[in-house]
């Protein structure tokens, strides 16, 4: 039982909860121009959100969830299952550091694959969705090439959607796939529609693709 | 589809009407009604039409029910159809009051789903599976999609296969095949195959059994999820397809290592652990895995052959460990691995100092980070701009300078009186200064002050933001809270003796107060206290001699002077035939409240120390997180900001 001598950090979360892990990152724009209306509908589709990923048993015990809200970039929580995940409060203010929130983003999904590497723990591939309403205001030129070479690598699945007055073009650039147009504030569906395909890839296979629900929030 | 239409037309095997019910689940193949009739049973309705194939089967698995299959499955009763005559579902046993196996398997949710089940709880569910598994076996049938979602556990470790009509059943004649399965339950000979063709057996059956008793007896650690130590990915798909066994005496030589915090294989008794050998060796390839029956008489002899723990008493172990090998996990992970309710009065798993542990090893963000130093020391050269602007203004300096030149001659080349060559000497450096200045005065430098200022003002902010996000005063402060919740919970033994302590100071008084409410106001008892006034009193909380006092008497409205002093003259008296007992000890209750309040304190501090320390950890990610995301645009901001303020010094010059 020599195993049982060292402990790494963080091994108690596995210990409790040794099932296979699903992380989600959402990349949050939180800038200026999202006040009023569109950042008082993101707080309530969060915390539907977290409703229903709740209200799923198997769900609960496999996704994660990581927030990083950006303008300016900030990490709001590191991967956690939906029982401690706290919907947050977001006001916005400031500008759009797209580049770096992506690129800060990537790399904890990195630290976090390298974590249920070392307790034994078996992922999914990792769903990163970027959720802004306006174009980055930094360089994102880089950030954009790490997005498609993590995709290539099949690293993650990168996502993004453009609430109105989004630089569709640039989201273009940036996500391998292409950008989807969320159709007015429908963010309470969004998220709805994220639990339910998250819910759906917690209990497939690993390694499979999944059959993604069509995102009835979208834009045509 | 199966339109709504449909359903009220649906019609069981002996083609009566079948009234359905509520919905209470749909999958991919089907939905599943309650039958108003039958309390015991459900109806599976399946969104298209049975082939001939699947109903052939579903009649065949009907007409193979025994006693022993209704009582470990969910077997398919009997083939329901359209009034058309249309097969179209399958009557199934409801089985109630069970749970996803998953929810026993996985410590977090079995504290609260299955608050009894101990280790010995475990053992049963697993030989209570190989039961079931070696019934199915028996009578033709291979389960083939073994998964953790097939299993229902009964509070009593009772289980129930379910799904059943996913079943490889063989009627004699010919095999039904079943066209799934679960990658990470699926044998290393079936991995990536498509399944539709395979003929499944038993042998490959008992891969997935030996996986989900693994799951079981340890933890709800897969077998093959352990840690790769070569290059590249090991997903468990890989894993089993190589036969890596990451518990298993060979696990060297395939280069894994068990996942730290995981129990050993040796938990188990010895004839088990050579069973999960057999099953994960690529030998088991051929045949050789251990059948459901060979699981059943281990299982059951390791049953009979477990200890409580001395600590805790909800740790049931293997008998002839050195020591409890949950006390060591639980010790090491700070983790309860079974419901605390199955420990009445036990100290807990709870440990400060071991959890401590965890915090001490909890990395330290450490000062922040300096910025660039070269950078801040470096010496800015004015911009361009400066530049343009100096161009625009040439001719400022050399005037300046020619009246400064100018009247220098007069005092050089003029033949003047000494005291006329001095003040022409003067006036010519005040002169050169006074119009330099003046001739400044008119040059607009408001943009380059507006822009210093603006950069300053945007310096200012980010370095704020530097600080509250890459400084350690949050991580600090959460840290210096946990240790004041550490010292608390450290303190509770002392919490606990000051209480006992209170209860003895205060013993007189209560004692006092007992014997006082034994005695209740009856009207004519005391002077002026009728049937009505008595009611009156007790609507305003006044009962007994013990209620009785001044200040709660003035808020009854109506108690004249005369009745209140009557009334505390009767508390008086009865009070002076009050004998204090030193030796009749505080009662029962009384201590139980003082116990009932530490309890209650010690779990109010662990949840506060859990949740702090989730806290600290995400504060420590936070912080590295910023340090890396804002470090750019700091030292953008600031260079911007010194190139301003190095132009406003030059267009100043």
């Amino acid at each position: 039982m020599s195993e049982l001598e060292q402990i790494p950090f963080g091994a108690s979360e596995f210990a409790e909860n040794p099932e296979p892990r699903c992380p989600c990152l959402l990349l949050l724009d939180t800038s200026a121009s999202m006040a009023g209306p569109p950042i008082d509908e993101l707080n309530r589709g969060l915390a539907a959100f977290k409703q229903e990923l709740v209200a799923d048993t198997l769900a609960m015990k496999r996704v994660e969830l990581g927030v990083v809200t950006f303008g300016p970039v900030h990490l709001l929580t590191d991967f956690q299952t939906p029982d401690h995940f706290m919907p947050p409060n977001l006001a916005s203010a400031g500008d759009t550091p797209m580049g770096a929130a992506i690129a800060g983003g990537l790399e904890m999904i990195r630290q976090r694959k390298q974590a249920y590497k070392t307790n034994g723990i078996s992922y999914y591939r990792p769903w990163v969705f970027l959720i802004t309403d306006g174009a980055p205001t930094d360089g994102w030129e880089a950030a954009a090439e790490m997005v498609k070479q993590g995709e290539a690598e099949k690293h993650f699945s990168f996502f993004a959607v453009g609430v109105d007055g989004a630089d569709m073009d640039v989201l273009g650039k940036i996500s391998v796939r292409a950008p989807l147009k969320l159709s007015g504030l429908r963010f309470s569906d969004l998220f709805a529609w994220l639990s339910a395909s998250l819910s759906n890839v917690s209990r497939s296979q690993m390694g499979q693709a999944v059959q993604l629900l069509p995102p009835g929030w979208a834009e045509v | 589809m199966i339109g709504p239409s449909v359903l009220s037309s649906v019609v069981d095997a002996r083609g009566r009407p079948l009234r359905l019910g509520r919905k209470l689940g749909q999958g991919g193949e089907g939905s599943v009604y309650e039958l108003p009739a039958e309390t015991d049973a459900v109806a599976k309705i399946y969104h298209q039409p049975l082939s001939k194939l699947r109903t052939e089967k579903l009649h065949a698995m009907v007409g193979m029910r025994t006693e022993q299959i209704d009582r470990l499955t969910a077997w398919p009763l009997e083939v329901l159809s359209l009034s058309t005559g249309v097969p179209i579902g399958v009557k199934m046993p409801r089985v109630v009051g069970h749970k996803d196996i998953h929810q026993l398997y996985s410590p977090k949710s079995r504290r609260t789903e299955f608050r009894r089940a101990d280790w010995r709880f475990l053992v049963r569910v697993a030989t209570n599976l190989a039961r079931a598994f070696a019934t199915v076996h028996e009578s033709s049938t291979v389960i083939a999609d073994v998964n953790h979602g097939g299993v229902l556990v009964g509070q009593d470790a009772r289980v129930r296969l379910i799904d059943c009509d996913s079943f490889q059943v063989f009627d004699g004649a010919k095999n039904h095949l079943c066209e799934v399965g679960v990658p990470t339950f699926t044998p290393p000979e079936l991995q990536g195959l498509l399944f539709a063709n395979i003929v499944r057996t038993e042998n490959h059956d008992n891969f997935g059994l030996a996986i989900l008793i693994f799951l079981i007896l340890f933890m709800g650690r897969h077998p093959f999820a352990g840690r790769y130590l070569g290059p590249g990915e090991m997903p468990i798909e890989r894993a089993v397809r190589e036969c890596r066994f990451a518990y298993g005496a060979a696990r060297a030589e395939a280069r894994m290592e068990q996942p730290p915090g995981t129990p050993a294989l040796e938990v188990v008794s010895e004839p088990v652990a050579l069973l999960f050998e057999r099953a994960f060796a690529r030998q088991g390839i051929s045949g050789s895995r251990p059948t459901a029956r060979e699981w059943i008489g281990a299982l059951e002899a390791l049953e009979g052959n477990l200890k409580q723990c001395a600590d805790s008493p909800a740790h049931w172990h293997l008998s002839g460990l050195p020591d409890c090998p949950w006390c060591r996990m639980e010790a090491a992970t700070g983790v309860a691995l079974f419901s605390l309710a199955i420990s009445p009065g036990a100290a807990g798993y709870f440990d400060v100092e071991t959890f401590w542990q965890q915090v001490t090893a909890l990395e330290h963000p450490g000062p922040v980070p300096a910025l660039d130093e070269a950078v801040a020391n470096a010496r800015v050269r004015p911009s361009e701009d400066v530049l343009v602007f100096k161009q625009q203004y040439w001719f400022h300096g050399p005037l300046a300078l020619f009246c400064g030149a100018a009247t220098l001659a007069l005092a050089l080349f003029v033949d003047l009186p000494l005291p006329g060559r001095l003040f022409f000497f003067v006036s010519a450096f005040v002169l050169y200064f006074l119009v330099r200045r003046n001739l400044r005065m008119k040059e607009d430098i408001s943009i380059f002050i507006e822009r210093e200022r603006r950069l300053r003002a945007q310096w200012d902010a980010v370095r704020a933001e530097w600080d509250a996000k890459a400084g350690v005063g949050a991580f600090d402060a959460k840290l210096g809270e946990l240790n004041q919740l550490r010292t608390q919970w450290t303190a509770l033994p002392e919490f606990r003796e000051q209480r006992l302590r209170d209860l003895e100071a205060s013993k007189s008084e209560r004692q006092l107060n007992r014997f006082l409410d034994s005695f209740r106001i009856q009207p004519g008892e005391v002077g002026g206290v009728g049937t009505s006034r008595k009611s009156v009193l007790e609507s305003f909380g006044i009962e007994t001699a013990a209620d009785v006092d001044e200040a709660k008497l003035y808020r009854v409205p109506g108690v004249s002077a005369k009745l209140r002093r009557g009334l505390i003259g009767w508390r008086r008296s009865i009070e002076g035939r009050f004998r204090f007992d030193p030796d009749l000890d505080s009662t029962p209750p009384d201590k139980e409240t003082v116990e009932q309040e530490v309890l209650v304190e010690r779990l109010k501090l662990e949840a506060a120390i859990r949740k702090g320390f989730t806290d600290l950890q995400q504060l420590q990610k936070q912080t590295l997180f910023a340090r890396t995301s804002l470090k750019s645009k700091v030292e953008e901001t600031h260079r911007a900001f010194q190139q301003c303020a190095a132009d406003l010094k030059a267009v100043r010059r």
